[in-house]
């Protein structure tokens, strides 16, 4: 029983990072703009999370300057996909490599190594100090409400709002929106910089809660583990939750398995599965129409 | 006549602006890492030279006299530095002082310093060269397999996987045919790479292909399957003692001989410790090949077809399908070929470490030169020599090396950037020239 509520828990801690990026994925994707840099901006976020920390000892600060530092990076994928219609895809990758590269600078300038302790962790104010819910949120990272309630918060705007509609409509036919009078641009500068904030929010989960350090690389891929959570998830926030449960799921899994089953193969699921949904016959998942097609207005 | 002309300019233009703008892509990056490095890279220290000049601002001489304790004393940070002379000069002095010191004492870093750093260590002699076409080896393969399947309108970022893939076939028969002759293994081990990385490459060829799967989802999902399954393999083939996580090394006849064994006889005066191996020759072999592929073959004229209009190509009888699976297969083969120079020239063993990234950078290395192999050539020299040129500005400067992984991104990005400016360019002047027309 230990086991399964340890292997539960641990499944959900793994699981964070995955949803938070799947659900930035899924903005910028329903809006049109293929987000492959949502690992960069997630390393960004957790290296800034940690910098803004140690230098402010607030880690509520450090979250919100992950969040502004992924929507920093968002803006620049904006730019250059939005408003210069370039390769979004190279885009992406850019933006990894750049994060890749500027984390680490700022961590030999400002620190001299590339392990980072965090000076503090997310507590929860008032309710840290209640006794009853002491027990609630030392064991927990408040992270996870938050999570959660960005989950159900986000199959409302994307589905319920005249604002989800309209960033649907333009990833699906940006034509038939600009004559409905919704700016393409707009929408599209909208759902990559949630993207982005969403993705350094995963980030600052994953140096100041997860690890308790930002190390070179911290993300090791995690923001395409999101990226696959968003495609199994089919673009929706709850199939993105749950796709990403999952995959945290097999994560929680690995040190209670056999020998016998390689760790490696565990690694492989997500990927296996994504490209199964995306070519299966069966339960097909389908992109949004105008999905990596610049919009070009005549 | 004139319509022809006209558009023979056109296409002069075109290619004048194809050359110009990836060179617009790298100044700007260096403009852009110049920026970084004078705003973030400073110290403050107090010199012979900086008292002279404080004197000469008015700052009184006893003020001076409890500074000299502090003076030759390197500050990475102002605050730090603040705290220490505010310590040693008072509260008063420091309030009236403090500030112009500080100003005083800031050293800059200058960007052209850490530039020509990373130039001279990697022009100023053989090694330096040499070393730079060893790095730049593997990114000539790499850049080629995403310069191949773009010519067919096919967006491969699979290189790593396709590239980790093959590198390990080659390390295994290397290490599994041990009694094979040299000129039998060293072929072997080569096609080895070629056919699996082209495997690799052709499974998301033929799901786009059949099951109309976007090959970019795909090629990045295979690329974390490749990793862990290496990964997986590299364990399995690793030897007992080792706790590096690599495989056993490759037979003696399969290692690729660096060139200074062949220069040093020559009576050329080459380094020994230098890297660079005959994998250099089998790059510029496939530069030959896709070049010639692309420009002079059936299946190069069709594979291009497809790129520039599959709905067109295909009306023309080219068969789509096929030419989308050929073309990411090649694609994948280039990649995995990538393992001759690191497994066979290098490290004589399989280890994910020594492949990091040349997957991704064959991508930049790909869209710098315009996805033709002519330019894949020139912007991985470019890699290589930003790669190795890296290498020294740890040493000489207070620059942190990954300033270089900043640089290709910001490169990348203008690239894309100016690319797409100077499609517009073109396409106002096709429009003004109609209208004269």
């Amino acid at each position: 029983m230990e086991v399964i509520l340890a292997i539960m828990a641990s499944s959900i801690r793994f699981a964070i990072p995955y949803v938070l990026a799947g659900l930035g994925g899924t903005y910028s994707e329903r809006s049109g703009v293929v987000n492959i840099g949502l690992e960069g901006m997630m390393l960004t976020g957790a290296f800034t999370a940690v910098a803004v920390t140690n230098a402010t000892g607030s880690a509520w600060l450090g979250l919100l300057a992950a969040i502004f530092a992924g929507m920093l990076l968002g803006l620049i994928h904006g730019v250059v996909c939005v408003t210069f219609r370039a390769d979004q895809i190279v885009s992406g990758l850019a933006i990894i490599i750049f994060a890749a590269g500027i984390t680490v600078f700022f961590a030999w300038l400002l620190y001299n190594k590339t392990q980072i302790k965090a000076a503090s962790h997310l507590r929860v104010p008032l309710l840290h100090d209640i006794p009853a819910f002491k027990v609630l949120f030392s064991e927990i990272p408040p992270t996870i409400f938050l999570t959660a309630l960005i989950v159900i918060a986000s199959h409302f705007i994307i589905f319920k709002t005249v604002f989800g509609l309209r960033l649907r409509s333009v990833g699906e036919h940006p034509q038939a929106a600009d004559t409905l009078g919704i700016s393409v641009d707009r929408m599209r500068y909208t759902g990559v910089i949630i993207s982005g904030a969403l993705s350094g929010m995963a980030g600052a989960y994953l140096s100041l809660e997860h690890a308790h350090y930002f190390v070179k690389g911290i993300s090791a891929g995690r923001g395409f583990i999101g990226l696959a959570s968003m495609i199994f998830g089919k673009w929706t926030p709850f199939g993105t939750a749950g796709a990403g449960l999952l995959f945290g799921f097999g994560e929680a899994l690995k040190p209670y398995l056999p020998k016998i089953v390689p760790s490696q193969f565990i690694d492989m699921i997500p990927y296996v599965l994504t490209i199964f949904v995306l070519s299966s016959a069966v339960g097909r998942a389908t992109p949004p129409a105008a999905i990596g097609i610049p919009y070009i207005k005549e | 006549m004139t319509a022809k002309l006209k558009l023979d300019r056109l296409f002069e233009f075109k290619t004048l602006l194809g050359i110009f703008s990836p060179i617009v892509a790298v100044v700007m990056a260096f403009v852009v890492g110049a920026i970084i490095i004078l705003v973030f890279i400073k110290s403050f220290v107090l010199t012979e030279s900086t008292f002279i000049r404080l004197a000469e601002k008015g700052v009184p001489a006893a003020v001076l006299e409890s500074l000299q304790t502090l003076k030759g004393q390197e500050y990475p940070n102002r605050s730090a530095f603040g705290k220490d002379v505010r310590a040693a000069i008072g509260d008063q002095n420091y309030a009236q002082y403090g500030s112009l010191i500080k100003k005083q004492a800031l050293i800059r870093e200058n960007p052209l310093t850490v530039y020509n750093a990373i130039f001279t260590a990697a022009l100023k002699d053989r090694d330096g060269w040499g070393n730079v076409l060893y790095r730049a080896t593997p990114l000539i393969f790499t850049g080629l397999a995403v310069a191949l399947a773009f010519q067919c309108g096919l967006f491969n970022i699979g290189g790593e996987g396709q590239m980790v893939m093959g590198g390990f076939a080659i390390a295994w028969i290397g290490f599994t045919f041990v009694k094979l002759p040299a000129f039998l293994l060293i072929p072997l081990c080569i096609i080895g790479g070629a056919v699996v990385g082209g495997l690799w490459g052709g499974i998301p060829g033929y799901l786009k292909a059949r099951r109309g799967v976007h090959e970019v989802v795909t090629t990045i999902m295979l690329n974390w399957i490749a990793v862990a399954f290496t990964q997986y393999l590299t364990m399995a083939y690793k030897p007992e003692e080792s706790w590096i996580p690599h495989t056993f090394e490759i037979a003696k006849s399969a290692q690729l001989s660096r060139l200074a064994h062949y220069l040093n006889p020559l009576g050329i005066d080459f380094p020994k410790s230098n890297l660079v191996n005959t994998a250099v020759f089998l790059a510029i072999l496939a530069v030959i090949f896709a070049a010639y592929l692309l420009k002079r073959t059936k299946v190069g004229y069709e594979i291009r077809s497809v790129g520039f209009n599959p709905t067109a190509a295909e009306c023309a009888g080219i068969n789509v399908a096929k030419n989308t699976v050929l073309a990411m297969a090649i694609s994948g083969a280039m990649a995995g070929l990538a393992g001759v120079n690191q497994v066979m020239g290098y490290k004589h063993r399989f280890r994910y470490g020594i492949f990091g990234g040349l997957g991704f950078d064959g991508i930049g290395v790909a869209f710098i030169g315009r996805n033709s192999p002519l330019g894949v050539v020139l912007a991985a020299l470019l890699f290589g020599i930003l790669d190795h040129g890296g290498l020294a500005i740890d040493v000489s400067t207070k620059v942190p090396r990954e300033i270089i992984l900043v640089l290709k991104a910001v490169i990348l990005i203008f690239v894309v950037v100016s690319g797409e400016i100077t499609k517009r360019l073109i396409k106002i002047i096709q429009k003004r020239q109609e209208a004269n027309a």
